[in-house]
């Protein structure tokens, strides 16, 4: 298995993945937060058609109150992944809508550690 | 123009088997708008498996994420914790996890394909379908002593062995499955109104399967060569005889054609993997405790699977991650529907086959 | 008329998901194809709840789901009964204590009929909804409400109006 993780502060994400991403040749599959107590650990997955065990990794790290960048602009289906992440998370991620999963009710960020 | 209407669709309806919400915004018959509301089965599973299941009980809980496609997630968990713990799966764990995968993949595509022919109002068809597809429930009780939730893999390899008097029934029921199959393949490809109904109703084109990161079925119907299968050595698959299908044109027609030929291609598989199945262990034990991070692909019947785990030296996992196809399929669905006719709706939902357990977890 | 007779003989199904995994519902569907044929004893899946006389919830019930089912619950006409398939929807099963679920279908409405097993058989399903034939037989025109719910019914009852009351003490739990 081939990892290709590049690690970056949260405002270049969006440059970061600009500058390799081209619809044609990259699979987006998905964003993912890790707590780390305080803080998320962000890490967007790519992969390429027709590779072989084949990951790059943007990661990057958050606090509970940053603005996380999004990147619906370079990839139109990711706004599902990021309401995810900021409904369970609680983060606070651009254009996103809280309640994708959540109820009010239900507890809130519940992904949260503690 | 008309008037705007608010035709909402679920999250309980006749069409659907599950609970998803898509308001629609219509003028006339044209469809303009759409919101999609996913989160009627949310549970929780995520949390429930990094604070309250020790690792070795995730992947029977990671199960109930999804009834029909119960094999993948339990095969992602275990793939991604076995390399994570580097341990060594005996072959014929292997060979039989594969084979159930694929056993599961059939029931799964039988029943999509059933689907659609009702929503399109061949009842009969989905009759017949659902006929044959209990033949593969049957197999699959047969070899691992459930119909689902079977969890037959387990980390290091399988729960259950197959003995030689099921491997003799099993070759029986395969044999007539294959004929069976053949009949259905012929029925989708060619029966007239199906086609006449069906072609090219909601086409995803490649370009738009690429730029929205469709997988599974739709996304090798639009003509895009993906397939974790190929893409992700977790089984042996190469040695079996897999070959990818791909289609061109995108609409529903090729979906559900895709899935029958999907279907005889597994069916091919499993007859290999009956044939060539090696001797030896079917488990190993698993010792240790999880450390660092491992993220593996698989393809379950709807597409791509993603999993990612993270341990540090405890009993129990700090984090997984289950990344399922229809949650990257919802996109272009909500895509797809602007413009269209509301009546071809129900039957574009089911052609894409939502899993919507799978999506909410 | 009697119509008692006749309501055994050609009971409705109306199925609805709260959250289980799609086992027990695909178990639930391969009741309905030939195999196993529920068709036998007359019952037909429509999903409409006004047409139904049986009620088959499958799943924990998540807390979006919940407001949906007593919903459905309130809009069927009596004599009504609920089946609760599979082990989730009896007591929670795996899913018993997670955060966003209800442990069970009887915390929400009443259930006449419980079917264990994860998933469960379509033989046991099919015990279960003749058993509830059983029990359809025995109920009379009486509105029955949820344990949790002290919304007084005298007739002639006014369906609209005890659902928005019902809905409101819903609401009012959730809030208090
Ligand atoms: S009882 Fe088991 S199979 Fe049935 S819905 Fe619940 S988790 Fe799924």
């Amino acid at each position: 298995m081939v990892v290709d993780e590049v690690k970056v502060p949260l405002r270049d994400v969006r440059r970061t993945i600009k500058e390799f991403y081209n619809p044609q040749e990259w699979h987006f599959i998905t964003v993912n937060g890790v707590d780390l107590g305080g803080k998320v650990e962000l890490k967007w997955f790519f992969t390429r058609y027709g590779e072989e065990e084949y990951f790059k990794v943007v990661t990057a790290e958050a606090s509970y109150e940053d603005e996380v960048p999004t990147i619906t602009y370079l990839i139109p289906s990711a706004w599902i992944s990021e309401w995810e992440l900021a409904d369970l998370f609680g983060l606070n991620v651009e254009g996103a809508k809280k309640g994708l999963f959540l109820d009010p009710e239900s507890p809130q960020a519940p992904l949260r550690r503690g | 123009m008309g008037k705007r209407i608010t035709v909402p669709f679920g999250s309980q309806h006749v069409a659907l088997p599950e609970p998803v919400r898509f308001v629609f915004q219509t003028e006339n018959e044209k469809i303009v708008d759409v919101e999609v509301d996913v989160g009627y089965v949310h549970r929780g599973i995520e949390k429930a498996c990094a604070t309250k299941f020790k690792y070795m009980q995730v992947g029977y809980v990671v199960a109930r994420v999804c009834g029909l496609c119960a094999i993948s997630h339990t095969l992602g968990y275990v793939t991604a914790l076995e390399r994570l713990m580097g341990v060594e799966v005996p072959k014929r764990a292997l060979y039989l996890r594969l084979l159930v995968s694929e056993l599961d993949r059939i029931h799964s595509h039988l029943l999509a394909m059933g689907h659609t022919a009702e929503v399109a109002g061949y009842e009969n068809l989905f009759m017949q379908t659902f006929r044959h597809r209990e033949l593969v429930m049957e197999m699959l009780e047969l070899l691992t002593g459930n119909r689902v939730q079977f969890d037959f893999a387990c980390p290091g390899g399988v729960n259950r062995d197959l003995t030689p008097e099921v491997e003799k029934v099993l070759r029986e029921k395969l044999k007539l499955l294959e004929e069976k199959a053949l009949w259905l393949k012929d029925v989708y490809e060619n029966d007239f109104s199906l086609a006449l109904r069906w072609k090219g109703i909601g086409v995803v084109t490649e370009k738009m399967a690429k730029e929205m990161n469709v997988v599974g079925p739709p996304a090798r119907a639009a003509g895009l060569k993906t397939d974790a299968r190929a893409e992700f050595n977790y089984l042996p698959f190469k040695e079996v005889g897999y070959k990818m299908v791909v289609l061109k044109g995108g609409s529903i027609y090729e979906r559900n054609l895709l899935r029958a030929l999907e279907v005889l291609n597994s069916i091919q598989m499993c007859w290999n993997v009956l044939d060539g199945l090696p001797e030896g262990e079917i488990k190993v034990p698993v010792k240790g405790l999880p450390e660092g991070e491992m993220f593996v692909r698989i393809e379950a019947p709807r597409g791509e699977l993603f999993y990612y785990i993270r341990g540090s030296q405890k009993l129990v996992l700090d984090r997984v991650r289950i990344r399922v196809p229809t949650f990257s399929n919802i996109p272009v669905m909500k895509e797809l529907f602007v413009g269209m006719d509301y009546a071809d709706v129900p039957a574009t939902v089911i052609s894409f086959d939502p899993c919507l357990s799978c999506t909410a977890r | 008329m009697d119509f008692k007779s006749f309501r055994k003989k050609s009971p409705w199904i109306l199925h609805y998901n709260t959250g289980s995994c799609n086992g027990c519902d695909i178990e639930i569907l391969a009741c309905l194809a030939p195999k196993y044929d529920i068709e036998r004893f007359g019952a037909l899946n429509r999903g409409n709840p006004k047409q139904s006389d049986i009620l088959i919830v499958t799943g924990p019930v998540t807390k979006r789901a919940k407001e949906r089912l007593l919903r459905l619950y309130l809009e069927m006409p009596e004599p009504k009964v609920v089946v609760a398939v599979g082990a989730c929807a009896c007591s929670g099963g795996v899913f018993r204590h997670m955060y966003n679920v209800e442990n069970g279908v009887d915390k929400v409405i009443p259930v006449d009929v419980y079917v264990p097993g994860c998933a469960a058989r379509p033989e046991a399903i099919i015990d279960g909804v003749i058993k509830a034939l059983e029990i359809l037989e025995k109920k009379g025109k009486e509105v029955e409400l949820p344990r949790w719910c002290s919304v007084e019914v005298k007739p002639p009852v006014n369906r609209v109006k005890l659902l928005n009351r019902c809905l409101e003490e819903l609401h009012g739990r959730r809030r208090g």
